[in-house]
């Protein structure tokens, strides 16, 4: 009797499984599956190329690797005064002469580093209070849940103007700014989740074995709500860089000249009369926050098909 | 129903305190001298003796602990009294009441448009799914919500005066009571433009939620007891596909408000939001909290309505 078990393990050892399919064949299936979401992907890969790589990229003041934009963000060229997109120019240029092609690339580095930093830390403070508001229950979960209604009962806009302007316009306020409107949306949902994967049985068993509160939330509870937190992130990014450029349209942003940001570049536009007759202007920033907002949507949508299994097959989005 | 209402009631009080005092402690507890940023920005504020500043501060009640003067404040809001605007020197109230008429309108036209629009869509979107239909209105409801409405809103402005001939960005049009015309021509424009991304998201819930009834047994039993398809839709599919979408409203209205402090900022139109970008702009702290105050008093206040609409869609919601 005792060796029957042995012998089983050694049979199934013995049978070829088939192996676990690669990361990129897994990835190459669902992007097969859901092309829209892999265009997303794709722009918003190139936005971080450009980001990244579109104008010089210095360290400790020496230029590492030299940018591919055409032309510096600021150079101006007063022969090219509002001129039409050409070859040397593609998206044409301002009323100071300056490429706006290059002004976009320039813009891609404060859309993604507000897009990714602030909703990083939107949600995970979120979760975090969210987790902690669902565990303790009681008075905590009322306060928590009160303050968090008093943020939400504002209009978004209204909240980050008032913030921006009281704490001085700049990078760093704007992602401070972003985060607290992102808190208590996430908080509210991650609180949901929290509940109800406190009901399952695992959880009580944990418990019941001696389990702390740090380790049941760490270890029990956080692993089952992943996915919904990172679908709720990836849908996130758009609605934090459409955020950053209705600030930065108001010139409340993280405008700067080396850095100018596409809410800027449209606000500029605005001031020149005549549109009609050079609607690059408007039409290149515009285009661009609308392409990448876009693509983090589709994928933010791929995403949840892939990963929250109940809302396969519902053909919702 | 009624203990129901007064301890909702009682909450929506909580809420709004809270609410006014984070705001308050923001604009107050700041780094940064608020007085010395109002000064810096007036014309003749570099000229003034620190004698004079601080009769100024006195007078406004700026030099007592910050406290102090939230109690003050909480008890003159309590009886009705908003205080006086730091930049006009004219009653809160009296500013903010003349510019609610035309952000309320804004707001409900562009509640309405996309009602009228988007509920039908996406019922219509859902019934024939696949269909070249339910394919276009799923782009434009993706498109809708990627576009940012201050985009759209200059390309609205720009393209009416250069085809049209027409300044959307120039009059502001009248209120309502003295002109339906006039003001309907200055505001379908903008309560458009509000509109769009609020079309898009119910479009969304509208169709996901009724792909979700039409599979319900009880919509089974209708079409198995020889209801014809209209009535179907219309009585059992739609009814009840409509709180999910309804609950979406009173999420996106306080989104709603912030797209109208864009689109009166675009289209010049006097209301809340272009009076708020003011008092922002011009540290009007008084203004900014009497402005705050009373929106989210508005998006409380929608708030329970649709929670007790609830009751009326659904006979099996009961509030006790």
């Amino acid at each position: 009797m005792t060796a029957q078990p042995a012998a089983t393990l050694d049979e199934a050892a013995a049978v070829p499984l088939a192996p676990t399919p690669k990361w990129w064949r897994i990835w190459a299936r669902h992007a097969r599956s859901k092309p829209l979401g892999a265009i997303g992907a794709l722009f918003i890969l190139i936005l971080i190329v450009a980001a990244i790589f579109g104008q010089d990229l210095n360290i400790g003041g020496a230029t590492i690797i030299p940018g591919f934009s055409p032309f510096p963000a600021e150079e101006t060229d007063i022969l090219n005064k509002l001129g039409a997109p050409s070859w040397a120019n593609i998206a044409g240029n301002d009323s100071l002469g300056r490429d706006m092609f290059s002004r976009i690339i320039y813009g891609a580095r404060p859309a993604i580093i507000i897009g990714i930093v602030a909703t990083g830390l939107g949600i995970l403070i979120g979760t975090l209070i969210g987790m902690t508001s669902a565990y303790a229950g009681s008075v905590t979960d009322l306060l928590l849940q009160r303050l968090s209604d008093s943020f939400q009962a504002l209009p978004p806009l209204l909240l980050m103007m008032t913030l921006v302007t009281v704490l001085t316009p700049s990078m760093t306020t704007v992602i401070l700014v972003i985060v607290i409107f992102l808190v208590p949306g996430t908080q509210r949902v991650v609180r949901g989740t929290v509940l109800s994967a406190m009901e399952n049985t695992y959880i009580e068993a944990a418990r019941t074995i001696g389990a702390g509160p740090i380790r049941v939330i760490f270890r029990h509870i956080l692993p089952n709500i992943m996915a919904p937190i990172l679908v709720i992130a990836s849908v996130t990014i758009g609605g934090t860089i459409l955020a950053e450029a209705a600030l930065s349209f108001l010139g409340l942003g993280a405008n700067s000249a080396a850095n100018p940001t596409w809410g800027y570049i449209l606000f500029e536009a605005t001031q020149r009369g005549n549109l009609d007759r050079w609607p690059w202007l408007a039409l290149a920033p515009g285009l661009a926050i609308t392409l990448i907002v876009l693509s983090f949507n589709l994928l933010g949508d791929a995403l949840r098909d892939i990963l929250d299994p109940r809302l396969r097959g519902t053909g919702s989005a | 129903m009624t203990g129901y209402l007064v301890r909702r009631l009682i909450g929506a009080v909580v809420v709004l305190f809270m609410l006014s005092f984070i705001v308050f402690m923001l604009v107050n507890a700041v780094p940064g001298n608020t007085l010395t940023r109002l000064l810096n920005q007036s014309p003749q504020g570099a000229n003034l003796t620190p004698a004079q500043i601080e009769q100024f501060e006195r007078d406004l009640g700026l030099d007592r602990p910050v406290l102090e003067r939230y109690g003050n404040w909480l008890w003159s809001t309590v009886q009705g009294d908003l205080g006086e605007s730091f930049a006009t020197r004219l009653p809160v109230w009296d500013e903010i009441q003349d510019r609610l008429p035309k952000s309320i309108e804004l707001v409900i036209l562009a509640t309405l448009i996309s009602t009228l629009l988007a509920i039908p869509i996406g019922v219509f979107s859902a019934v024939r799914q696949g269909g070249i239909g339910d394919y276009a209105s799923r782009v434009f409801a993706i498109l809708g919500l990627a576009v940012p409405n201050f985009f759209l809103a200059v390309l609205v402005v720009t393209y009416a005066a250069a085809w049209g001939g027409v300044s959307l960005s120039t009059l502001d049009p009248p209120y309502i009571w003295d002109g339906v015309g006039d003001n309907l021509a200055g505001m379908i424009a903008p309560s458009l433009v509000l509109s769009a991304s609020l079309m898009a998201t119910v479009m969304r819930m509208q169709r996901s939620t009724v792909l979700e009834v039409v599979n319900e047994d009880y919509v089974r039993t209708a079409r198995a007891k020889g209801l014809g398809e209209r009535v179907v839709i219309l009585r059992h599919v739609l009814r009840n596909s409509l709180i999910p979408v309804i609950t979406i409203f009173a999420n996106q209205f306080a989104f709603l408000i912030s797209g109208a402090v864009i689109v009166e900022f675009i289209f010049r139109i006097d209301g809340i939001g272009a009076l708020a970008v003011r008092a922002i702009r011009q540290v009007d702290f008084t203004l900014v909290l009497g402005i705050t105050l009373v929106v989210g008093f508005g998006v409380v206040f929608i708030n329970i309505l649709v929670d007790l609409s609830y009751a009326w869609l659904d006979p099996r919601i009961r509030y006790s």
